[in-house]
């Protein structure tokens, strides 16, 4: 069994690219004001929406409690209409 | 502007999707004499050296950044379910897929292999393990067959093995292995289009799955900028290929109960080389053979399946062009699917489409295909 690098140097080589997974994103589709599903985008693991809620202490703020407990928002979310939002984690 | 009411979560069949292989399925199946000439990778620092069928290639490994990790580790890690029936259908379950068809993912190195006998030894094994692990797991699942496609009598003696196992489905590569005939070559490929049409089998192409050289950088049509795009863009056509030259050589014609589903190559191409292959037929009529008993077009709509997943185009291909067998995939549990955003994407793509639009191409157009896997959940409203 051959096992050190020199041994190898002869053998046909494969370049591979440097792989880079994409940015990672959690987002909520909104239609008239109603939170219709969220997404993750390169998430490990994903996340779901568990509850979505308009704050009552910040003015068109989505609040979205997560499958694993924590929670997320947007501000300035459009109420009529529809956006993909794009969430983050809500400070304490 | 949606005419009518959004259900709050939308339950769709995939057409596209993939379960990840262990390790060691060759050891464990083939007696060592083969199995040791399967596909085999050791890992050094830096690179790894893979033999396959007597050959030998060093490879760079790939660099996915901070944490050396390579992709194929990268997905089995985000999702648990790649190799792991149970885990599988509890992620199903959470994003909304009731049922999905699944091809292997030996990989590129297969297309290395030129043994006839260490072919068909790994195909009958990878079947064996899809038939055990995936099949008998849940009706939900529809594995793929793979089939030695080095000796057309090989192919057409496993298609008829798994048939009886309860296959439904063969795995082909859009491009037949180095030293076999195009898909077009009647005299070759026709006896296998009559096995996969008596046996109930449809026959599903995935995309980016042309034989490759091994001794050759894999996957890479165009270096420099873009390339990333440029040859993600590029698999997409190998399906077309395999899907014209079965319509252009008679292949549907002759077998009108053959079905072919190209998975993940989108779907809006159908109705454009539907009408190129219409406009060739007419046009150019002087130098067509064999001569069809309908126009091209119509035998792609009519027998013809197709697989997408977030091609925002691909719900127009139905709704507007009448391609009435558009398909949607997940591609799970692959970095370009939609695990993790399935019901935001189906949101996106079906909430301004009629609800007949919506149940064709999420349900109904698989359904045609696999009607044994039943209905999924009802929509739920608020």
């Amino acid at each position: 069994m051959r096992t050190t690098h020199d041994e190898h140097a002869t053998l046909p080589e494969l370049e591979e690219e440097e792989q880079v997974l994409g940015t990672p994103s959690f987002e909520v589709l909104v239609h008239d004001g109603r939170a219709l599903a969220t997404g993750t985008y390169f998430m490990v693991p994903p996340l779901y929406m568990r509850k979505a809620q308009w704050s009552t202490e910040v003015p068109d703020q989505l609040v979205i409690i997560a499958s694993d407990g924590s929670t997320w928002c947007a501000d300035n979310v459009p109420r009529v209409g529809k956006a993909n939002v794009v969430l983050r984690p809500a400070t304490a | 502007m949606s005419a009518q009411k959004i259900p709050n979560k939308i339950w769709a069949n995939s057409g596209d999707s993939h379960f990840v292989e262990p390790d060691d399925l060759f050891d464990n199946a083939l007696p060592k004499a083969l199995a040791d000439r399967m596909p085999k990778s050791q890992k050094f620092e830096g690179y790894e050296i893979v033999t396959v069928d007597g050959l030998e290639f060093r490879r760079s490994m790939p660099k996915p950044g901070k944490d050396g990790q390579s992709m194929g580790d990268i997905v089995s890690q985000r999702a648990p379910g790649a190799n792991n029936p149970e885990l599988r259908l509890k992620d199903l379950d959470e994003e909304g897929i009731w049922a999905e068809v699944t091809f292997p993912s030996i990989g590129i190195w297969a297309s290395s292999i030129q043994s006839r006998d260490l072919m068909d030894a790994g195909v009958k094994a990878l079947n064996d393990w899809a038939h055990d692990y995936i099949m008998k797991a849940s009706p939900r699942l529809v594995p793929t067959a793979s089939l030695s496609l080095l000796d057309i009598d090989d192919a057409i003696r496993e298609v008829e093995r798994v048939a009886e196992l309860g296959f439904r489905a063969a795995f082909l590569p859009t491009a037949p292995p180095k030293g076999q005939r195009p898909y077009n070559d009647i005299d070759t490929w026709d006896p296998l289009w009559t096995a996969l049409e008596k046996n109930n089998m449809v026959l599903a192409f995935h995309i980016g799955t042309e034989p490759v050289d091994a001794s050759k950088r894999t996957g890479v049509v165009f270096g420099g900028p873009g390339g990333a795009v440029l040859n993600y863009t590029y698999t997409t056509f190998g399906g077309q290929i395999a899907t014209m030259q079965l319509i252009t050589s008679g292949a549907l014609d002759r077998h009108p109960n053959l079905r072919v589903l190209v998975s993940e190559g989108g779907a809006t191409w159908g109705p454009f080389i539907g009408d190129r292959m219409n406009e060739g037929y007419r046009q150019h009529g002087i130098y067509v053979r064999p001569e069809l008993s309908k126009p091209p077009k119509q035998f792609l709509y009519e027998q013809v399946y197709a697989s997408f997943q977030h091609d925002e185009s691909a719900v127009a291909a139905m709704q507007h062009m009448g391609w009435n067998n558009v398909m949607w995939g997940s591609d799970y549990p692959h970095l370009e699917g939609t695990y993790g955003h399935t019901q935001k994407t189906l949101h996106e793509l079906f909430d301004d489409a009629p609800e007949a639009v919506r149940k064709r191409i999420t349900v109904g157009a698989f359904n045609d295909l696999f009607p044994e896997v039943g209905p999924p959940p009802a929509d739920e409203f608020i």
